[in-house]
């Protein structure tokens, strides 16, 4: 399995970035991304590396949170149907 | 007072997002900065953002990231770059244009609004929109852009996040006091009536100004010709070659190759060349090419009989504002900024979008009487004195940036700080 969190994917999940907590997310995630800029050692292929990690793991919290809050919702529903 | 234009570049675009107004409102004690993304200029009033070292590949690769997964400006950081500047910190009031061209975050702005009095002009209706600079016809802007049916227009996105970014511009609207510039009836329309923005209570509908004195009087038709080595009695038909379809090219090629003209035709292009191949059996074809002299440029106007803009989306339109000023007739569709901006049916003439065939007998009649050309051309030049002119413009957005400063000096004003 590939490293998924260094391709940034999680914008092709459910990720709603248009959500406050996805503002947020992505908002940490700039900032990270100007200090990476400003790392004189790092040679520039590790640096994109960084920048994509860096999204990806900017947003997965919120990722997290919006499966969890899902699957809340999914047991629930089933809960309610088995009574 | 101190201004800042931010914007994506210095001279491209020059007379619209900013640079020009760095040096006209100076006498008018407007003292006038540029930060742009990319400089081309050797002008010490405009600072560049990507100036690091590596700054053009990180740029690059955001571009990339939000190409492969579907979003527009929210990932571009150079807003935090910007208020870093001395440029930035020393404004009274920071005046935004085409900043959706991958200069700053989505995300950043509602922060950079609440640090500095803030004006933006929307130069397109991409502020509204979900992914597209222009909904053309697509009423989706109106009530979420959900689902959206034309993820291929710019910014194209493969996957359909447009109703998310639809929220996310909604959202920061709501949270934002800022001041809006539109420069045509038909975009004010547009961010009246949009949800994300009708509730703005500072939306300024400003016209572009432009300087009359650059665009020749009908006398100086012939001497333009002559240099442009086309023959006297010609009808001339300028147009702007693009390949960017928005500016209506298919069509004009539909109008002009249906059948031959009724009289000996020069086509005149500006912007890119070779576009025009196929009508050279039946016309001659005047290329210039991109031009950035402008006494190049005033000449194409003078040189034409009748400007041919069928642009299928226009927020306004200033070529069309400066073939009025040489005097001559401007032809167009409907749906877009340009019926208003030339005042049509009464001065210029507006036939139904993608409409080639009207388009074609617009420009056989104004081939067959030149009297109409010409008091069309007449009613312009009066229309431009009034409405379009340089000084007037100037005057506008110096009064514009002074009531925005004393509105935010007032005690009542309070600035967003969401960090």
């Amino acid at each position: 399995m590939p490293d998924r969190l260094t391709e940034a994917s999680v914008f092709e999940t459910d990720f709603d970035f248009s959500t406050p907590e996805g503002e947020a997310a992505i908002r940490a995630a700039l900032a990270l991304v100007l200090e990476i800029r400003e790392l004189e050692t790092s040679p520039l292929a590790r640096k994109v590396r960084l920048y994509e990690r860096t999204l990806g793991l900017a947003v997965m919290p919120v990722l997290l949170r919006q499966a969890f809050r899902s699957a809340r919702r999914r047991s629930s529903v089933l809960r309610r149907g088995a009574r | 007072m101190k201004v800042l234009h931010v914007t994506d570049a210095d001279l491209p675009g020059r007379r619209f997002s900013g640079y020009d107004l760095l040096a006209d409102l100076a006498p008018m004690g407007i003292h006038g900065k540029q930060a742009v993304l990319r400089k081309s200029s050797h002008n010490p009033d405009v600072v560049s953002l990507l100036a690091g070292p590596g700054d053009e590949d990180l740029q690059f690769r955001l571009q990339e990231i939000e190409r492969r997964y579907s979003i527009n400006n929210l990932l571009f950081p150079w807003g935090r770059v910007l208020a870093e500047t001395k440029e930035f910190r020393d404004a009274d009031v920071v005046h935004y244009h085409l900043i959706h061209n991958r200069v700053i975050s989505l995300y950043d702005l509602k922060w950079l609004f609440g640090l500095k009095p803030s004006v933006w002009t929307f130069h397109d209706p991409w502020p509204l929109t979900g992914h597209c600079i222009h909904p053309m016809g697509c009423e989706g802007w109106l009530n979420g852009c959900d689902p959206c049916p034309f993820l291929d227009r710019l910014f194209p996105i493969a996957r359909d996040h447009a109703d998310r970014m639809w929220r996310a511009k909604k959202r920061l609207f709501s949270e934002v006091d800022l001041d809006v510039v539109v420069a045509s009836a038909w975009m004010y329309d547009m961010v009246r009536r949009s949800p994300v923005t009708s509730h703005l209570a500072n939306v300024h509908l400003i016209p572009f100004g432009i300087n009359t004195s650059h665009f020749h009087a009908d006398d100086a038709k012939a001497g333009s010709r002559r240099r442009l080595g086309i023959p006297e009695g010609d009808f001339v038909v300028l147009i702007r070659a693009s390949s960017w379809d928005v500016k209506g090219l298919p069509h004009i090629l539909n109008a002009l190759g249906s059948r031959p003209p009724s009289r000996p035709t020069t086509l005149l292009t500006v912007d890119a060349r070779g576009l025009l191949k196929g009508l050279r059996r039946d016309y001659r074809v005047v290329e210039l090419g991109w031009v950035d002299e402008l006494a190049l440029y005033a000449q194409a106007f003078s040189a034409c009989d009748v400007f041919l803009m069928p642009s299928v989306a226009e927020a306004f339109g200033l070529m069309a504002v400066e073939a009025m000023a040489a005097g001559r007739p401007v032809v167009c569709f409907e749906g877009t900024a340009l019926p208003a901006v030339t005042h049509a049916p009464d001065c210029g003439i507006a036939v139904p979008s993608g409409d080639s065939p009207a388009l074609r007998a617009v420009l056989d009649r104004l081939a067959d009487e030149p009297s109409e050309g010409a008091r069309r051309g007449q009613l312009g030049r009066k229309i431009v004195a009034e409405e379009y002119e340089h000084g007037r413009y100037l005057d506008r957005m110096a009064g514009l940036y002074r009531s925005v400063l004393e509105r935010h000096a007032q005690p009542t004003f309070a600035p967003a700080h969401a960090v």
